[in-house]
């Protein structure tokens, strides 16, 4: 056991307990030990009674994101050595109403993520549920890098505008939607178009770029929105001075 | 009942850090370059008046405080026109004819062509201030 202890300044809140509050726990400081780990120290040997989500381990599962010393972070690849001496304050992302202790309400961020159909639509897909839609790389390249998203929600607690206005749909959100409408195989284009040139869609974002800071999985959303922006504007011109040409 | 307590960045979310500050204080310049638009529009109007007129606001432009404010509006609008070539190429699609574009060449096309329309607007100035 080290003999080295490092402090974590922990975010409480219990609805039924009065308001929130920040109560701390001093646990044993190891050199590979992540503030998931802390955590876990905290509810095994101290106080079971903390609250929080978490499953991988290994920055897959997209569960355990939490502000670390005040920025968006996975706790399981947080480690407690760049926060030496501490201590090390952990709370619920921001953004999002808190249920309990560290645990999110995710029901918002799931109600936008289903908005955007992140799938793979097929027009013919009724006809042969087992039909190849085969690519090459470079159709592969397009996207590639927007489908890395874990929904781990850390954008949306970077975000400014998700803070301000309430129904826009989020930097997570509208890479996916840009992701799968820059997929060869996809033909659900026109059925994202409406939520994504909505007032609350792409237009929101005022390309503060801290999505693509904080994004685990350096997925760039700042940059799919972006990208999806100049997208819609061309198509718009190409609609007012093309009337007659099929929109793309 | 469970009450979900409300935890959203609110109007000062500027504040909470270096990153959004920058971030604000960007989007900012854009009054100093809106400052500097309208005392040139003014220094249009006034040329089209007496000499008088003109010269006395010609002085206000070179009073000292004015000066400054003109430099720190030059070192807002570098900053701003700085950063937003730096992330320009995150706004662009990826690949262009199936080849993917590096982000320096992007980058670099838009300096160029800041230099060159630069160039372009000295020779203008100085060729009309010649004949």
């Amino acid at each position: 056991m080290s003999d080295t202890t490092i402090r974590l300044e922990v975010f409480r809140y219990r609805p039924d307990n009065g308001g929130p509050s920040f109560q701390s726990y001093d646990v044993p400081y190891h050199d590979d030990w992540v503030v998931l780990d802390a955590l876990n120290y905290v509810k095994n040997y101290i106080d079971g009674s903390l609250s929080f989500r978490w499953s991988c381990r290994m920055g897959v599962c997209g569960s355990c994101g939490m502000q670390v010393n005040g920025e968006p972070s996975l706790t399981c690849a947080a480690f407690l050595r760049d926060h030496m001496p501490g201590p090390v304050r952990v709370e619920p992302l921001t953004n999002f109403p808190v249920e309990r202790d560290l645990v999110v309400d995710m029901n918002g961020f799931m109600e936008k993520l289903d908005h955007v159909k992140p799938y793979l639509v097929r027009e013919d897909e009724a006809d042969d549920l087992s039909a190849e839609y085969l690519q090459t790389p470079v159709q592969l390249d397009r996207y590639k890098q927007f489908s890395m998203c874990i929904n781990c929600m850390l954008c949306y607690a970077a975000c400014p505008v998700i803070g301000r206005v309430d129904d826009f749909i989020g930097p997570a959100a509208l890479a996916l939607a840009q992701r799968y409408n820059l997929d060869s195989r996809d033909q659900g284009k026109q059925m994202r178009q409406d939520v994504i040139f909505q007032n609350e869609g792409i237009w929101e974002c005022t390309f503060v770029g801290e999505c693509s800071e904080v994004c685990p999985k350096h997925v760039d959303p700042a940059g799919a929105i972006q990208q999806a922006k100049l997208e819609g504007a061309v198509d718009y011109y190409k609609r007012l001075l093309m009337p007659w040409a099929r929109r793309s | 009942m469970n009450r979900p307590l409300d935890r959203r960045l609110g109007w000062t979310w500027w504040t909470r850090n270096g990153s959004y500050f920058r971030i604000f204080l960007r989007e900012a310049t854009s009054a100093f370059i809106l400052a500097e638009i309208v005392l040139f529009m003014l220094l249009i109007h006034k040329a089209g008046q007496d000499a008088e007129t003109y010269l006395a606001y010609r002085d206000f432009l070179w009073h000292p405080l004015m000066v400054v404010f003109h430099l720190v509006a030059l070192a807002f609008a570098l900053w701003h026109t700085i950063s937003f070539f730096l992330i320009a190429p995150n706004a662009l699609p990826s690949q262009v004819a199936g080849r993917r574009i590096p982000a320096a060449f992007i980058v670099g096309q838009q300096f160029a062509g800041l230099a060159a329309v630069t160039l372009l607007l000295f020779l203008w100035v100085a060729w009309v201030g010649a004949t």
